[in-house]
């Protein structure tokens, strides 16, 4: 008899060992729900294979000029049309991608490291560090984001790199101030406590038992940023404080496109629409993630 | 008199809010022995939970400190011990559980990652040895399919298992000294019974001391070698767990056991204690314990009593008792 409660024990083990669900598999599960998050995250991965591809897969050049085609509409030869300079619009917006994604990915990537480490430290150690810390991003909060950006492309000089790093420093107070809130309660929390109680030190604390939980927040707003990141990266560009005109970046097409916009309404129509469906995508798969992570949303 | 394990003088930790000193422990005097289980009593908000923060040096995050006393453990202080040394005793030497298992198990790991961590930091196991260290000590907390068990998250298991999880936890370094602050309140009285049960038996297993926290004095019978009675951030009795149940003297210790339900006796209504603990922020200016006590005299209102002894190992701290301490030979 007892032998056989013991059977029926491991039985149920074995059951319960293989639907085990681990919290990427409970993301997941709630993720796949959400139709348009799951499109978005489709055409986000889409839009990666495209700028992995870039110059493989574009019909025309993205640079060459041809004199005999200027301007001309949206054809079966060039279905974005092509630009003051003949260039085929369609090739230029695929090459295009991978510059918009780059600098959107590492941008992003950037100001979410640094404000992570900056938010973690604040959070935990409190004090006067935690002071100084906010202030700063108070600071950098006052000044409007593009006008932040366009201050600092004005000491560096104009250029993608620079571009890049002038979104990722405006991009690291929200980080900050999003990983501190969540530090400050997590650091409350009693298994962090039950850490602290078994000789763990700080820096492990910080990084093993707080850090973790911080993640979810962080990829959604990671996510959400990419968008913005692109947006400002265009519009820098639209200004011509990024990337220089033979390139094909959306934001400098629009700039280049914007003299012709009456006679030739598709030299803008195509990379703006580029840009719009890219963030759009990219916030959709914000919100998605935010709604999947929240463990406050229940199905 | 055998080995002193740990013995706190004079602790005095204060809360500093708003700029004002909030004494939690006021002047706290308790010793254990190697080996020995000492059950800390009384209400909440009388300092037991914040006596053993003091001890493990956990007060960082709290608005707390420790203004005065002394902690000795082994061979040292623990209050001027050093961050790095302290660590090395965290976990190693003192272990501790909490009272929420629920709550103290990090959602993100795996059992036996969270249970290996101390292992690993202090042990120096490499991974192999680390989990069959975690599984052998799933398996002394009564844990089964400790194997399947290892790789589960904490929201797989039930209340009771967590707490095995955390007393496995807790003991996987072999700890000298076991701080468990009321590791039963949050648990169905069945399963209490089980993790008493189990503690028993871990215990007795490596000879760990223990400090017992808790308002249940059923638990303290069941489990105790000594009592300290607590009462608003001081030690108002301690005895012998048999001389305490038989011979209780501070009239707070005869409350709290005539506020236990008893068996068999068809007695009219429970008593209880009247009034509240009173708040650290405005403790009566005697005996902090005269405005509730039946047996409230004069003196009690303006003097506060010494902790003395009655008999050899019960101390008391009352006046009632003036004429039969022992005086102290001086």
């Amino acid at each position: 008899m007892k032998n056989g409660t013991v059977d029926l024990h491991i039985k149920d083990g074995r059951q319960e060992a293989e639907k085990v669900r681990t919290p990427f598999l409970e993301f997941w599960r709630k993720f796949k729900k959400q139709r348009i998050a799951m499109i978005a995250a489709f055409f986000i991965g889409f839009l990666f294979i495209v700028a992995l591809l870039g110059p493989f897969i574009a019909p025309y050049s993205a640079v060459e000029p041809d004199y005999e085609n200027i301007l001309s509409s949206p054809s079966m030869q060039h279905l974005a049309g092509t630009d003051a300079f003949g260039r085929d619009i369609f090739s230029r917006i695929i090459e295009g991608t991978r510059i918009s994604l780059f600098v959107g990915l590492s941008s992003v990537f950037f100001s979410a490291v640094l404000g992570t480490i900056l938010g973690l430290v604040s959070g935990y150690y409190g004090g006067w560090l935690d002071n100084m810390i906010m202030r700063i991003c108070d600071v950098l909060f006052a000044f409007p984001g593009i006008l932040l950006a366009i201050g600092i492309i004005a000491i560096l000089g104009p250029g993608l790199g620079n571009v890049v790093i002038a979104v990722a420093i405006f991009g690291i107070p929200t980080f900050a101030r999003i990983v501190r809130s969540s530090t400050l309660s997590i650091k409350e929390t009693l298994y962090v406590e039950s850490a602290r109680s078994v000789g763990a030190s700080a820096k492990r604390i910080i990084f093993k038992h707080i850090f973790p939980s911080t993640l979810s927040s962080i990829i959604v707003y990671f996510t959400m940023r990419i968008g913005t990141a692109i947006l400002t990266a265009a519009s820098l560009s639209f200004l011509g404080l990024g990337a220089q005109p033979p390139s094909p970046e959306w934001g400098a097409m629009l700039s280049a496109g914007r003299d012709f916009l009456n006679t030739a309404p598709h030299v803008t129509f195509f990379p703006g629409l580029s840009i719009f469906i890219t963030v759009l995508a990219f916030n959709l798969l914000g919100d998605g993630l935010r709604d999947a992570l929240d463990p406050k949303m229940k199905d | 008199m055998s080995n002193r394990l740990l013995e706190i003088s004079n602790l005095k930790t204060y809360f500093f809010v708003d700029n004002q000193q909030i004494p939690a422990v006021n002047g706290v005097d308790l010793f254990i022995n190697e080996g020995e289980t000492l059950g800390i009593v009384g209400e909440s908000g009388c300092g037991k939970s914040v006596t053993s923060l003091s001890i493990m040096g956990l007060l960082g995050h709290t608005p707390g400190k420790v203004v005065d006393g002394s902690i000795r453990f082994k061979d040292s202080d623990l209050l001027t011990l050093p961050e790095d040394k302290m660590r090395k005793i965290r976990g190693n030497e003192i272990a501790m559980i909490f009272q929420e298992p629920m709550t103290s198990l990090n959602p993100v790991y795996k059992i036996g990652q969270q249970i290996g961590e101390a292992v690993r930091l202090h042990l120096k196991y490499d991974k192999k040895k680390t989990r069959e260290h975690v599984i052998n000590m799933l398996k002394l907390v009564g844990i089964p399919r400790a194997e399947e068990i290892i790789d589960e998250f904490p929201h797989q298991l039930s209340g009771g298992m967590r707490q095995r999880v955390m007393i496995a936890m807790a003991m996987s370094c072999n700890p000298t000294l076991l701080i468990a602050d009321e590791p039963t309140t949050a648990l169905d009285v069945t399963i209490q019974a089980q993790i008493l049960e189990i503690m028993k038996k871990v215990k007795q297993e490596k000879g760990t001391a223990m400090m017992l926290i808790t308002h249940d004095l059923g638990v303290v019978a069941e489990m105790c070698d000594r009592i300290v009675v607590m009462y608003a951030g001081k030690v108002v009795e301690e005895a012998d767990v048999f001389e305490l149940f038989e011979n209780p003297k501070h009239p707070y210790t005869k409350g709290l056991l005539n506020s236990v339900p008893k068996l068999g006796l068809k007695s009219e209504r429970l008593t209880s204690i009247p009034g509240n603990v009173p708040t650290p922020a405005n403790m009566p200016k005697g005996c902090k314990f005269a405005p509730r006590c039946i047996e409230v005299m004069e003196i009690c209102k303006t003097e506060d009593p010494e902790l003395s002894q009655i008999s050899n190992g019960h101390q008391c701290r009352c006046f009632l008792y003036e004429d039969e301490f022992v005086k102290e030979a001086k």
